[in-house]
């Protein structure tokens, strides 16, 4: 070895040795920084008042500044008509995505032309401007039974729509106003790799819902609606031509689940108003809360999904308003529909992972019912049914179907699954969530189908949503009961209460509650939590001039040099760029009655360097992310000097981000 | 037919409002008197009686188990906490309008009316359920059980 590279080699051994003296210095200076909590912690929490157990749960969840939650949980809006997407274990608000209803901080209905458009599509074909949504249910796309976490649907159960979320960017690209439907339930909910969109009517109408029929004609003209959105993978859309509906008796469907790996191809739906009872009460007749739980047993839907679409392609369906309807004399005919009788006004049917045991939640019961999918399907196979209903429809014999039956508490509604052969069932009048054990595939013993624990919540529980829990392999680790009253549990804020979120540790042998959530911007109903790994959003757009509309370069983006205003008759078109701390131009001057369009380009790729865009006095409010191109319309009706600025705290100089927009007026 | 809130059920609640531990016993399918029946919708006449029947002795039973709740909670006062005094005002709404709903019902037995009657004493129940809520949930909060 010659003397250089002999004195080379000494350098770096040398240098390999400190860094690795360093690395081991600091290691041990961290192990020893972990070894012991600082000295006051204890004395924090004494005068704090924590229990060791509320010290267990704030380190629990507690997620260090600058550090990241381990699962996102998009939770319905509720009345917000949006979607919230919180962190876990933080239980940290990360977003408020904007879906049914305006909302100006995205630049979601104020001016842009792409959310208007968005908005506008969801209306219904009567000319309603809707402009809020009850959303209950989001659902995330699937591929083999498993969240992908590329896109996320939501229903609005006041006006029967649903809504695409595509979580590249979290931005809503479409609202389809479902035809022949005015309220829903039962959606979203997706088949296990995404093919549809399920969506169940709740309130049975005639179809379409906008024939009047009286209500002495319940039965014999209104009825229930299964949709099956076609979803279109590749454009990340819902195609309606290839969509389908099926007819079914006025039962006021419920919830749905689809089937999955044993029971691919099937979907099954709660109903809880087989009485067919129609209210009343002020017109001397019983209420519809006593009219619709007569009866000890509704029906369970049992919808063959495959038969279905082959009806379909053969052509044996109905089209009104531009939907394909299976009818219901159809889905009997050709064996698409079933029943199973199910405990009163059930609430819950909720697929376990491996798609063999159908777990149903009947709301004034004391029960959870679990039904054996193969056993249902030997069932159809050798005509095993008790009769038929009012309407033809074939009744699966209950014995035959019933796998087994576990006592829960007073009013089950919803159940879960975690990884290890558990189940756990929401129970809203005793304010519990309740923990037990599936038997067949999942567990052996004697322990099977037994209640193990019941953890009290505050207070009376909708649905229970666990890490994954409605997969075919849920991910255990936490549940969240989502509470429909929080009563005494937060600080007051006047007579509208906020929910309250649950956060539940069930990594161990016993359920432990972690968190309490206030939830104030509107009724939630539902959550599914993914493993924050599994999504992959885009930080800024990919290029400058991209349009989220299309999710493709704007052809109309303004670019660096390209900016200018350009007349073409009574039309104003200005092509405008956003860069800290100024837009380009900074003046628009246009005539009174002039239709204006301004192509506003962030031309940014920082991280976080959003620009927001309003214009005084004309309700214009635009956001337009690092890269994003944004069109805004507005007709400038008004004479005046309107001032626009930028909404969206960029820069130092971030005032200094303004402009005018000169409105001469008519001569 | 499957029999709701029957007298195990009213042992589960007493059970609950004592702060017995162990519930687990009482969690059988045969204690409940639990069956699976399935079942035609159309109801005869006498399945009419029979339903109001049922539906009566139903509410009756969860009266009970109410009023044993509401004697729990009078004991317990609402230790001035205004959220509690809400609660028990509340069950004490609902408690009332069953009553008044059980009065109609039993006119309404008296008439041989049985379908009405059966929803009289279903409306009871419902009205009684929510009592129950209430009272569980300001008993929840004074006990934080």
């Amino acid at each position: 070895m010659s003397r250089w590279n002999r004195y080379w080699m000494s350098t770096l051994v040398v240098v390999l040795a400190v860094a690795f003296a360093f690395y081991l210095h600091t290691t041990n200076a961290v192990s020893l920084k972990r070894a012991s909590l600082p000295q006051g912690a204890e004395e924090i929490a004494t005068a704090r008042g924590l229990s060791p157990d509320d010290v267990e749960a704030a380190l629990k969840t507690y997620v260090p500044s600058g550090k990241r939650d381990e699962y996102i949980m998009f939770a319905s809006g509720g009345h917000s008509g949006q979607v919230l997407v919180i962190g876990v274990p933080s239980m940290r608000l990360l977003k408020v995505i904007a879906v049914f209803t305006p909302e100006p901080w995205q630049g979601y209905g104020y001016g842009s032309v792409e959310s208007k458009k968005v908005l506008a599509e969801g209306n219904p074909p009567n000319g309603d401007k809707l402009t809020w949504g009850d959303t209950h249910h989001p659902a995330l796309s699937e591929t083999n039974g498993e969240y992908d976490g590329q896109y996320l649907f939501i229903n609005d159960k006041a006006n029967a729509r649903i809504a695409v979320i595509d979580l590249r960017d979290f931005e809503t690209k479409q609202i389809v106003k479902t035809p022949n439907m005015v309220s829903d339930h039962g959606g979203t909910f997706v088949t296990p790799n995404t093919e549809y969109i399920i969506e169940g009517s709740q309130y049975a109408t005639p179809i379409p819902y906008e024939k009047y029929a009286p209500l002495d004609k319940y039965k014999e003209v209104y009825r229930g609606l299964i949709t099956f959105h076609k979803f279109d993978r590749k454009k990340g859309r819902i195609d309606e031509s290839q969509s389908f509906q099926i007819e079914l008796p006025p039962y006021w469907q419920d919830l749905c689940d689809a089937g999955k790996k044993v029971s691919e191809g099937w979907v099954f739906c709660n109903s809880f108003n087989t009485e067919m009872a129609t209210g009343g009460l002020g017109e001397g007749k019983p209420p519809f809360e006593a009219g619709a739980s007569q009866r000890d047993m509704d029906y369970l839907h049992v919808i063959n999904l495959k038969k279905a679409e082959a009806v379909v392609r053969a052509g044996k369906t109905r089209t009104v308003n531009g939907m394909r309807i299976i009818p219901l004399k159809t889905a009997i005919s050709e064996g698409i529909l079933y029943f199973v009788p199910e405990s009163k006004s059930p609430h819950g049917v909720d697929v376990a992972p491996k798609g063999d045991l159908l777990v149903i939640s009947g709301k004034l019961d004391t029960h959870v019912t679990v039904f054996n999918f193969d056993k249902m399907m030997n069932a159809i196979k050798n005509s095993d049914f008790e009769g038929k209903d009012p309407y033809g429809v074939p009744i699966i014999n209950y014995k035959s179907a019933l796998e087994a039956q576990v006592e829960i508490g007073l009013g089950p509604l919803h159940t879960q699954f975690d990884n290890e052969g558990n189940a756990y069932t929401s129970v809203f009048i005793e304010s519990t969530i309740a923990k037990w054990k599936l038997g067949g595939a999942y567990n052996s013993g004697k322990d099977v189908w037994t209640l193990t624990q019941k953890l009290p919540i505050q207070y009376n529980v909708g649905h229970v949503s666990c890490t994954e829990g409605d997969t075919v392999s849920p991910g255990g680790k936490y549940c969240v009961s989502l509470n429909k009253w929080a009563i005494d549990r937060f600080n007051p804020v006047g007579p509208l209460h906020p929910q309250n979120f649950q956060l539940i540790d069930i990594s161990g042998p016993k359920m432990k509650i972690l968190y309490d959530m206030p939830i104030g911007i509107g009724e939630p109903h539902y959550v599914q939590m993914i493993r924050a790994d599994k999504l992959h959003p885009w930080s800024v757009y990919p290029k400058v001039g991209f349009d989220p509309g299309t999710m493709l370069e704007d052809p109309n983006a303004a670019m660096p040099g390209g900016e200018r205003i350009e007349r073409k008759g009574n039309t104003v078109e200005v092509w405008m760029t956003a860069i800290r701390s100024h837009f380009n131009p900074e003046h628009i001057s246009v005539k009174e009655g002039d239709k204006v369009m301004i192509h506003l380009t962030n031309i940014e790729r920082a991280n976080d360097a959003t620009h927001g865009f309003a214009i005084d006095g004309y309700n214009v409010s635009l956001s337009v992310e690092p890269g994003e191109s944004t069109t805004a319309e507005f007709v400038a009706d008004k004479p005046g000097v309107y001032p626009f600025y930028c909404t969206e705290f960029c820069s130092a100089l971030h005032l200094e981000m303004a402009g005018y927009l000169f409105v001469e007026p008519k001569k | 037919m499957l029999k709701l809130f029957s007298k195990p059920a009213i042992v589960l609640a007493l059970a609950i409002f004592s702060g017995t531990p162990s519930l687990s016993a009482l969690f059988t399918g045969e204690a409940l008197g639990l069956q699976a029946p399935g079942g035609a919708l159309v109801a005869t006449a006498d399945e009419g009686k029979e339903s109001a029947l049922s539906w009566q002795k139903q509410a009756r039973d969860t009266r009970a188990t109410v009023i044993g709740v509401v004697k729990e909670l009078n004991q317990l006062g609402d230790q001035g906490n205004p959220v509690v005094k809400n609660l028990i005002d509340d069950a004490g709404m609902w408690l009332k309008m069953a009553d008044a709903e059980f009065a109609k019902g039993d006119k309404l037995m008296e008439k041989k009316d049985f379908r009405v009657a059966s929803t009289a004493y279903n409306m009871a129940w419902q009205y009684l359920v929510k009592a129950a809520t209430a009272g569980l949930n300001a008993k929840s909060i004074l006990t934080g059980k």
